[in-house]
C-alpha cells in the first residue's frame, strides 16, 4: 500500500483498486463529483415529472372522492415514497443504477467490487439526508473530495462507490483507421515490428488527430517518425516518413491494427494452426 | 507468443465468456446451467490469467482496459450475492425489526431520555406558567394550535384521507432526518430528539392550560403510541451511527460504520413503518367526535399493542 506509484495514485488518479481472490488487481474508474451532479439534476427532473403524472392521472380517478381528501392524501403518500423511494427502487432493480446514473454511464458498487442490494441502496439514500446539510449537499461534496473513493456520507455508511462504466470494446474501437491503406511491412528493414508499446503512442496521436492543428500534429509525428523512417530500405519510403510524418506513422499502424478486428472472427480450426505458427520476439523500437 | 496470436487464441473464448456473463447478470431466475456455472468458473479464471499477462507484457493498454472491465463484471457476478427482497419485508417486520430494536435497547433508553425528559419537563414548566410558551415557540403557532383545538371536531367538511398522507411524509421525514444525521457524531439526532421534545411539551401544556385539554388529549392520545415511539426508534438508529463513529471499538471507523449502519437502517425502516401505522390512526382516527372514555381505552390498547410488539414479537421459543 506504501509503494509511492499508488500514493501517487491516490492523490491524482480517478481510479480505485482492488485486489481479487484471483489475484488480479482491478481498476475501477470513480464518478466525479461533477458527473454525478448530472445524474442527480436528471433524476430530479425524472421524479418531479413522475410526481405530476401521477398526481394529475390520480387526480382524475379519484374525482368522486375529493371531499374525503383522498386525491390530497394519496399526492402526499406518493411525494413521501417519490423523495425517499426513488433512489432506493432503482439502485436495487437497475443493478445500481437510476435513470439519471444510466444516461450518465453511472453505476453504484459495493467498495468489494460486487452488486449492491436493497440495504445498501436504502442506507445510501435515506443518509442523503446528512449529505444534504447544510446546504445542497455541502457536507457530502466535502467528504466525498476529502477520501480516496469519492464516497459521500451515504457512500460511507453504506460501504459502496459510484463508478463510470465502460463499454467493453474490443478491436475496431480506431475509427477512421482504414482510411490509411496499411504501410507494409515488408518496407522495412528485417521486416522490422514497432512494439505494442510504439504503437500505442501512436494509437493515442491518431485519437488526437482532429484536435491539433495539422502543422503541430506532423511536428509531434515526426519525433517517432524519424527514427522509424531509419529502418525503411528504400529512400523515397524514408523521404515520405520524413515529410508526411502522421500519415506515415498512422498507415503504420493501420498495417498492425487492423488484422485486431478480423482476429475474433477467425474459426476455431484455423486458431489452432495459427497457434504454431512460429511467433518470433517482437523486435523492440529504439 | 506476440499479442497477435494471443488474441487469437484468447478472443473467442473471451467472447464466449462475455456471453455467458450477459446471462448471468441478466434479472430473472434461471440464468446458468449448471455445466455452464463450471464453465464460467474456468473462462473466469484464464481471463485473470490473461489479464495478468497482458499487464505484465504491456500491450496495448485498450486490450488492458478491455479485459480489466471484464473481469469487473465477471467478480462481481460471480461473488456477488443478489437481492432477494421478496417476502423479507414481512419477515422483517414480523420478528426481525423488533429483535433488532431489543439487541440495541441502551440506544433507545437513551433516546428515549433524550425526547421525554424535555417533553416532560416542558409540559409542567409550561404548564404552571403559560406565558412562557411564547419563549419556545412563535405566537402564531401558538395561536393556530389553541385555534384548532378550541372547536369540535367534525365541524366543516372533514378531509381524512388528506391528513392522513399529510403526516405519513411530514412524519416519517422528521424521522428519517433523525436518523440520518445522527452521523454527525450523534449531534444532529441528539438536536431533533431535543427539540421535538421540547415543542411537543410545550405545545401540551400550553393547549391544557388554555383549557382545550379534552379535546387535546382526545386527538393525541389514539396515534401517541406508534408516532412517539416511532420517534425514539428512529433516534435510536441515528445514535447507533453516531456511536460508530465515537466508538468504534476495534474496527476501523469506515468498517464500523457500514457494521452498524445496517442496524441502524434497520430501526428506521421499522420506524417509517410505524410512523405508517400511526398516520393512519391520526388522520382516521383521532378526529372522530367521540367520547374521552372510548378515545382513552383505544389509546391504551394501543400502547399496550406498541409494547408487546416491540418487546416480544420475534422471540425464540423457550427450550421445552
Amino acid at each position: 500500500m506504501s509503494r509511492p506509484e499508488e500514493v501517487s495514485n491516490r492523490v491524482l488518479s480517478d481510479q480505485t483498486f482492488l485486489e481479487i481472490p484471483e489475484n488480479v488487481r482491478l481498476g475501477f474508474r470513480l464518478a466525479g463529483p461533477g458527473t454525478r451532479l448530472g445524474a442527480y439534476l436528471l433524476d430530479l427532473g425524472v421524479r418531479s415529472a413522475a410526481l405530476y403524472a401521477i398526481v394529475a392521472v390520480l387526480s382524475i380517478a379519484l374525482l368522486p372522492f375529493a371531499t374525503t381528501g383522498l386525491p390530497v392524501g394519496v399526492y402526499f403518500v406518493v411525494a413521501f415514497v417519490l423523495e425517499w423511494g426513488y433512489g432506493c427502487f432503482f439502485e436495487t432493480w437497475w443493478n445500481g443504477q437510476t435513470p439519471g446514473k444510466r444516461a450518465f454511464g453511472l453505476r453504484v458498487i459495493k467498495t468489494e467490487g460486487y452488486a449492491i442490494g436493497f440495504y445498501e441502496a436504502m442506507i445510501r439514500n435515506l443518509l442523503r439526508a446528512a449529505d444534504f446539510v447544510p446546504l445542497f449537499y455541502a457536507a457530502g461534496f466535502l467528504t466525498a473530495i476529502s477520501n480516496p473513493r469519492l464516497q459521500r456520507i451515504g457512500d460511507l455508511v453504506a460501504g459502496t462507490m459510484v463508478v463510470r462504466e465502460r463499454k467493453p470494446i474490443l478491436g475496431g474501437e480506431l475509427e477512421g483507421l482504414s482510411d490509411y491503406p496499411p504501410f507494409p511491412q515488408e518496407a522495412f528493414r528485417h521486416r522490422y515490428r514497432p512494439s505494442e508499446k510504439t504503437l500505442e503512442l501512436i494509437e493515442s496521436l491518431f485519437r488526437r488527430r482532429f484536435d491539433l492543428p495539422p502543422a503541430r500534429l506532423d511536428e509531434i509525428a515526426f519525433i517517432l517518425a524519424e527514427p522509424l523512417g531509419k529502418r525503411l530500405d528504400s529512400f523515397t519510403d524514408r523521404k515520405f516518413a520524413r515529410d508526411q510524418p502522421s500519415e506515415f506513422l498512422f498507415r503504420v499502424l493501420s498495417a498492425h491494427r487492423a488484422w485486431i478486428e478480423n482476429a475474433l472472427e477467425v474459426e476455431p480450426a484455423e486458431r489452432a494452426g495459427s497457434r504454431r505458427r512460429a511467433s518470433r520476439p517482437a523486435a523492440s523500437f529504439s | 507468443m506476440n499479442k497477435q496470436s494471443f488474441l487469437r487464441d484468447r478472443g473467442l473464448s473471451w467472447k464466449r465468456f462475455e456471453s455467458l456473463l450477459g446471462r448471468a447478470e441478466a434479472p430473472g431466475k434461471p440464468r446458468l446451467a449448471p455445466e455452464e456455472v463450471s464453465e464460467f468458473s474456468e473462462l473466469f479464471r484464464a481471463l485473470c490469467y490473461d489479464l495478468a499477462q497482458v499487464r505484465s507484457r504491456d500491450w496495448s493498454s485498450s486490450l488492458e482496459r478491455y479485459l480489466n472491465d471484464l473481469v469487473v463484471r465477471g467478480h462481481g457476478a460471480f461473488y456477488g450475492g443478489r437481492p432477494r427482497p421478496r417476502g423479507q419485508a414481512l419477515r422483517f417486520l414480523s420478528a426481525g425489526f423488533p429483535r433488532r430494536l431489543r439487541e440495541n435497547h441502551g440506544f433507545f433508553w437513551v433516546s428515549l431520555a433524550l425526547f421525554a425528559i424535555p417533553l416532560v419537563v416542558s409540559w409542567v414548566v409550561v404548564a404552571m406558567e403559560p406565558s412562557l410558551a411564547h419563549r419556545v415557540l412563535p405566537g402564531t403557532t401558538l395561536y393556530n394550535m389553541e385555534e384548532m383545538y378550541s372547536r369540535d371536531f367534525g365541524e366543516g367538511e372533514r378531509q381524512d384521507a388528506a391528513m392522513a398522507g399529510f403526516y405519513v411524509r411530514h412524519n416519517t421525514s422528521i424521522a428519517f432526518q433523525c436518523f440520518a444525521l445522527g452521523f454527525f457524531l450523534g449531534i444532529g439526532t441528539i438536536y431533533v430528539l431535543l427539540s421535538n421534545g421540547i415543542q411537543l411539551g410545550t405545545v401540551s401544556g400550553y393547549v391544557i392550560a388554555q383549557g382545550h385539554g379534552e379535546r387535546f388529549l382526545g386527538f393525541v392520545c389514539g396515534h401517541s403510541s406508534f408516532e412517539l415511539t416511532a420517534i425514539v426508534v428512529a433516534g435510536a438508529g441515528g445514535l447507533i451511527l453516531g456511536h460508530a463513529i465515537l466508538a468504534p471499538g476495534s474496527l476501523s471507523r469506515a468498517e464500523a460504520l457500514k457494521e452498524r449502519g445496517r442496524v441502524a437502517v434497520e430501526l428506521a425502516l421499522g420506524a417509517a413503518a410505524m410512523l405508517f401505522v400511526a398516520a393512519m390512526i391520526e388522520g382516521f382516527w383521532s378526529a372522530q367526535p367521540l367520547p374521552l372514555g372510548v378515545k382513552s381505552l383505544t389509546a391504551a390498547i394501543l400502547w399496550i399493542v406498541v409494547i408487546a410488539y416491540l418487546g416480544l414479537a420475534g422471540r425464540e421459543g423457550r427450550p421445552s
